[in-house]
């Protein structure tokens, strides 16, 4: 069987490559031994997560700007609950949860706004939460009376998980131990998004971003989805945020700040909008070339270079990198005009 | 109750406040009426213009309120190669492009602007710096007085310009229909170049006059943008007039509240009428349809 073949019999099946990346991810930590670069793989998961939940909100036609907002209420949210004494699986739920009513509550707001409105809505409304979480002095108040400093460094255990969402040993967490959290977690969270734009509510969120109207007149309760949308986004949002604060052992405002609310956006965008590996292969393209930047000791112009890839690529690969790959793959499997949906 | 002078004081501060804001949200809503596209970058377009400023005194050391037209007529220009070389390339092939677009405009003038210039705290010197207009034990600087004057005398020339001018009716035309503006020989590319060479002019302004009332560095564009967009939503995207009265009413409403309450609700507060607004009249105060 010559790879041609092989390829063509198996890889072109999306559900094979999913196989193959979970095979693949399961069995990563075994070959890698090297803390930074188990630290660069978890946070790809993390953004993996994070733009998942951006993209499924996007594909209702909705784009959020200030997808911060979102992780920085389920990150406090959660670590607020955890430290004052819930189990840390409950914790993390309600912090989700928390994401989840707010965004309701900004999608009551945004319901009836469209693009530019809702963009500047959502914008603003990450702005503001780290306004308020940051220079109000009752908050802070609140927060140091809490746990004696600025910010949530001091009291944060970095035993929180240890085996209360039962799939560890008590007490320890180690490096594979949060690796497999974030790998579960991210693997969850694609299976739902995927569930739900393959289900009648994705139909609905299709219908509505391609035609109001339109939607509305098939019977399309456009109020009603559009809150879903909101809902399902923020709570994933909400829940990457919770697992990213003790995994990250610190948290302060800086996580409502506008550079988390684009990252999903650019990547996004790098992988392909509207598609289930758009945010992952665009996650994991777009943190590995910033974490790379790092390392080459850049801090300002990796910004720069960042702002620079999302303009260029609006301007020549709106599509992102997605039909790319489908090309090259059909390319290698010898099917010229197949839509496999990865 | 306080004085009845420190509320004039507050007062004053916050119409300064407010010009800033109506001369980002004018320049905004211009942009808007005509080619229908929101820039999310014109708080950083707003910060060049004080950059522009700066280095402009700096070289020259002219008045500062000398500087403000030439920072306008640059960043101006500027503003017409963004249009040219970025929005222009992406419009009508989705809303979604058009705000992505913006995005990246952000980063990229940001960062380039922390990259040349680092983001050390700079201030634009007047010579009115240290005068202050006193009245009984009120006492106002000059800077601030000067601010609101240049607002109204720039807004003044804008109206005339969009009324009594051919150009500025093409615009207007425009702005209104496209396609009986392109009908009746309007050149509408030259109309879109020219919208945004005018908000960016603006930002300039008022990035300008910010400036010169406080120390700022490459990143104090950021909440101005949002206010200047927040304005635009309360006064109804695409009205001048809205624009006008929410921003001077933004920069009071905030100014008191930084009294009142603290500093650290004037973004609270803002978001909060925007809610009211959106959840009461969704189209702004002065706003159509769109």
């Amino acid at each position: 069987m010559t790879v041609k073949e092989l390829v063509g019999k198996y890889a072109v099946s999306s559900y094979s490559a999913y196989l193959l990346l979970i095979l693949i991810g399961l069995v990563l930590p075994l070959m890698i031994t090297d803390d930074f670069f188990n630290r660069i793989i978890v946070l790809t998961f993390f953004y993996i997560m994070f733009s998942t939940s951006w993209n499924l909100l996007a594909y209702s036609g909705q784009a959020s700007l200030g997808h911060a907002a979102f992780l920085g209420i389920g990150a406090f949210a959660s670590t607020i609950l955890i430290i004052n004494g819930a189990s840390p699986a409950v914790g993390v739920l309600m912090g989700a949860l928390a994401a989840s009513l707010v965004g309701l509550f900004l999608g009551l707001i945004c319901v009836r706004l469209k693009e530019w409105f809702l963009g500047l809505v959502t914008f603003g409304f990450a702005i503001i939460m780290a306004a308020v979480v940051n220079e109000s002095s009752v908050f802070i108040e609140a927060l140091n009376s809490l746990f004696g400093a600025a910010g949530l460094s001091g009291n944060m255990d970095p035993h929180m998980f240890g085996g209360s969402l039962g799939i560890y040993s008590p007490n320890i967490v180690s490096r594979d131990q949060y690796y497999y959290l974030f790998f579960f977690a991210m693997v969850g969270t694609i299976l739902a998004s995927h569930l739900v734009i393959r289900s009648k509510i994705g139909f609905a969120f299709a219908a509505i971003r391609e035609n109001q109207a339109e939607a509305s007149m098939m019977g399309v309760d456009i109020t009603r989805y559009k809150l879903i949308a909101f809902m399902i986004s923020t709570f994933m949002a909400g829940f990457a945020g919770a697992l990213f604060a003790p995994y990250n052992y610190f948290i302060n405002p800086e996580i409502f700040s506008i550079h988390n609310s684009f990252m999903p956006i650019i990547m996004t965008i790098s992988g392909g909008i509207g598609t289930i590996g758009g945010p992952i292969i665009g996650a994991l393209v777009i943190n590995l070339v910033w974490e790379q930047m790092g390392l080459m000791g850049m801090s300002i112009d990796r910004l720069l270079i960042l702002g620079l890839i999302l303009v260029l690529e609006i301007l020549f690969l709106p599509k992102g990198l997605m039909p790319l790959m489908k090309k090259l793959l059909n390319k290698a499997s010898g099917i010229t005009s197949r839509d496999t949906p990865l | 109750m306080a004085e009845i002078t420190t509320l004039i004081q507050i007062f004053i501060w916050g119409l300064t406040a407010g010009c800033i804001y109506v001369l980002m949200a004018v320049g905004l809503n211009m942009i808007f009426g005509v080619m229908k596209v929101v820039n999310f970058a014109h708080g950083e377009i707003m910060m060049l213009g004080a950059f522009t400023s700066f280095w402009v005194y700096y070289y020259t050391g002219l008045n500062p309120y000398f500087i403000l037209f030439i920072s306008m007529i640059l960043v101006g220009v500027f503003g017409v190669i963004i249009e040219r070389y970025g929005f222009r390339k992406v419009l009508g092939t989705g809303k979604l492009n058009e705000i992505f677009l913006s995005l990246g405009l952000i980063y990229i003038l940001q960062n380039a602007a922390v990259k040349l210039w680092t983001d050390d705290i700079r201030k634009i010197n007047s010579p009115f710096s240290s005068a202050t207009l006193d009245i009984g034990i009120l006492n106002i600087t000059y800077d601030r007085l000067i601010a609101i004057a240049f607002t109204a005398l720039i807004l003044i020339c804008l109206y005339l310009f969009l009324t009594r001018t051919d150009v500025g009716r093409a615009l207007r035309a425009t702005s209104q229909n496209h396609e009986a503006a392109m009908l009746m020989g309007v050149n509408v590319n030259h109309m879109y170049m020219l919208s945004f060479g005018i908000g960016a002019a603006l930002a300039a302004a008022a990035g300008t006059v910010a400036g010169i009332l406080s120390p700022f560095n490459p990143y104090m564009g950021t909440l101005p943008g949002i206010m200047a967009f927040v304005v635009i939503i309360i006064g109804g995207l695409g009205s001048i007039p809205g624009a006008i009265i929410a921003g001077l009413m933004l920069g009071l409403v905030q100014n008191f509240t930084i009294f009142y309450f603290g500093g650290a609700w004037k973004e609270a507060v803002a978001f909060a009428l925007l809610i009211i607004v959106l959840i009461i009249r969704p189209t702004g105060l002065f706003g159509e349809e769109h």
